[in-house]
């Protein structure tokens, strides 16, 4: 007796298409599953027998071969569990076989017969949909996840016998997803805001330019100058999430297992802050069968590394190819996958180990050596994807109880869409997103100043000594400060802010 | 006591012979002899030929008889069975091996516990 049902494996964020066929033969009772099944997938014959027997059912007896097919790719997860019981179901007759084929199924089983919420379920409907499935049939808890994905019939069930019921057509059940189209726009909520943080009007400044021009951010400043603070509260000032960027970034977050089953969606822009004790592979994704990284989950958000210098070398190193590419591939042996990664990187340090070396009032006791093996952690190809340096000093008494707030959020937001869509328009030609994307010869064209900002970026390198590499960097981010003033031509006031944001060029640690 | 062993052995597959006969198998074989080892019992029930292996003791002390069951000797029973069909050339037919746990009442020698474990083996 052979039987057939249609499931589905994720690879990197991309779904595949897996034939779950089964063959109940003559001879000795046995359970084999062939076609690349990891540890999870081997295991499931054990939680199918008794998910069977528990929900009413005899197991059938007999030689059970199950096959995963096409069988040259590695299937992972508990996925499986359900689809392998029904084509098990179907080829003993208790389910008709041409019923069963109109759907994909997925979902785990537990021993007293439930369904329970497997990993990837929304990259699963959205691939499948794309391969032209209709039907799908998944557990329960993966309702609110996928309950915005269209164009595809999506039935969700808490458990075995119910299913059976359905595909039985003893009981009617409508698809559960709403099948609307979602807005263009997401409403975005967030706990914080902008004007929770006191004083530290410059920074907030230069964090609004960061955002506007896609600029990486690194913050340097003595311990508990809101350093960490700041950091947490730049989602709040980045655009709304477009629903392609939400589904991305859910995709990513739901194979990683991260997806809470009542909030759904990932609507706000994720805000990652690993431990500077993070592994290689947890940051950048990786394992055998790969799982995303840190890099990967703050995929249209903000990748936060509080104590930069603390973290290990080849973390850091780690992070240059994802900066320019927006992706990682994952390579191992038997797999490889990859994930997007489009964050915006804010650093934040200490200008030297005990972290007093630039606070007016605390003396610094750091020798000279010490500070320059502690700046030395951070390669240069590193800092040269960081285009804002910002000084975060410890706040004044006064600064600190005052009641002057600087801007909310939602007003720093407006400006930061309004650039945005100022750089849309002028690089509409290009492959470009933002400014900091910007090469050097780029620069050229777009990068036009007027005579004095000329003559003061020219003043500049000279005084300050400013490299050739800086050089670049200043005129990005001119360019993007005269973005938010919608001037076309660079002027002198845009250049010397620029400068003010090179801090770490600019001989900061002259000893 | 020499030949002890052999003898609970004995009544063990008696008691289970009939108890199997009780339950609607019928019997085809007793210590049917193989190339490889020999069955216990060979019986038939609807179309499926089912061997049986019979574990018989008397004794508390080692535990109930069907512990006694190793993996080596899972391996034996499924060669003796194949034997069995390949001699009686039989093909294709539903087939499985069970397990029948006798225990012996000590003093009385009356029969205290019968557990008959389907499809015991798998490949």
């Amino acid at each position: 007796m052979l039987a057939k049902s249609l499931s589905c494996s994720i690879i990197g964020i991309d779904a595949h298409k897996v034939d779950v066929e089964v063959d109940i033969a003559e001879g000795l009772p046995a359970f084999n599953i062939i076609g690349l099944p990891d540890t999870a997938i081997r295991e499931s014959k054990d939680r199918i027998k008794f998910a069977i027997k528990n929900s009413g059912y005899r197991f059938p007896r007999g030689k059970i071969t199950v096959n995963l097919a096409p069988a040259n790719i590695r299937k992972e997860g508990s996925g499986f569990d359900l689809p392998i019981t029904l084509s098990l179901l179907s080829g003993f007759g208790i389910i008709n076989q041409d019923r069963l084929l109109e759907f994909a199924v997925c979902g785990e089983l537990s021993l007293d017969g439930k369904l329970k919420e497997i990993r990837g379920a929304l990259p699963m409907s959205l691939g499948l949909r794309e391969k032209g499935v209709k039907k799908l049939i998944l557990p329960k808890k993966n309702l609110v996840e996928v309950s915005n994905v269209n164009d595809i019939k999506i039935y969700t069930f808490d458990k075995l016998s119910s299913v059976i019921d359905f595909l039985n057509n003893k009981i009617a059940v409508e698809p559960q997803n709403k099948n609307i189209r979602l807005n263009t726009k997401c409403k975005s909520r967030y706990k914080h805001d902008f004007t929770d943080v006191k004083g530290q009007e410059h920074v907030k400044r230069g964090l609004e330019v960061a955002a506007s021009g896609g600029h990486n951010a690194l913050l340097i400043g003595p311990p508990g100058s809101g350093k960490s603070m700041l950091a947490k509260r730049v989602p709040t000032i980045l655009s709304e999430m477009t629903i392609d960027e939400v589904l991305d970034t859910s995709k990513i977050h739901s194979v990683a297992g991260l997806l809470s089953p009542n909030k759904g969606l990932v609507l706000n822009r994720p805000f990652r802050d690993p431990h500077h004790t993070i592994s290689d592979a947890a940051f950048a994704g990786g394992g055998s069968n790969p799982v995303p990284g840190e890099i990967s989950l703050a995929h249209n958000g903000v990748l936060f590394l509080d104590e930069l210098p603390e973290f290990k070398r080849n973390v850091l190193e780690m992070l240059r190819q994802p900066i320019e590419d927006g992706r990682i591939r994952i390579t191992r042996v038997k797999n490889n996958a990859v994930y997007p990664c489009r964050f915006m990187l804010i650093a934040a340090m200490n200008p030297c180990p005990c972290g007093y070396f630039t606070d007016p009032k605390k003396e610094c006791h750091c020798t000279p050596h010490q500070i320059q093996r502690y700046l030395s952690k951070i390669s240069g190809p590193l800092l040269d994807r960081i285009d804002i340096h910002l000084n975060v000093p410890r706040l004044k008494y006064d600064e600190l109880s005052g009641n002057r707030k600087g801007d909310s959020s939602e007003v720093i937001r407006k400006h930061v869409n309004k650039t945005r869509k100022i750089q849309e328009k002028r690089y509409k030609n290009d492959d470009i997103l933002f400014n900091a994307h910007l090469e050097s010869r780029d620069l050229e064209k777009y990068c036009v100043l007027n005579k004095e900002g000329e003559e003061l970026l020219k003043m500049a390198i000279l005084e300050l000594g400013i490299s050739a590499r800086a050089y670049d960097k200043i005129l990005k981010v001119a360019r993007t400060i005269a973005d938010l003033e919608e001037k076309e031509t660079i002027e002198a006031s845009h250049i010397s802010e620029a400068i003010s944001y090179r801090s770490l060029d600019r001989d900061f640690w002259m000893m | 006591m020499p030949g002890g062993n052999r003898a609970v052995g004995m009544q063990g597959e008696d008691a289970a012979a009939r108890f199997l006969r009780r339950k609607g198998y019928s019997i085809i074989g007793r210590n049917v002899k193989t190339f490889v080892g020999e069955i216990d019992i060979v019986a038939k029930r609807d179309s499926f030929t089912i061997f049986i292996e019979v574990k018989a003791r008397k004794t508390e002390s080692l535990g109930p008889p069907y512990l006694s069951i190793t993996n080596k000797k899972k391996r034996k029973l499924i060669q003796c069975a194949l034997c069995y069909l390949k001699m009686k050339d039989i093909q294709d037919v539903p087939w499985s091996i069970d397990v029948i746990s006798v225990e012996f009442d000590e003093s009385s020698g009356r029969i205290k516990k019968m557990e008959h474990f389907e499809d015991a083996i798998e490949e």
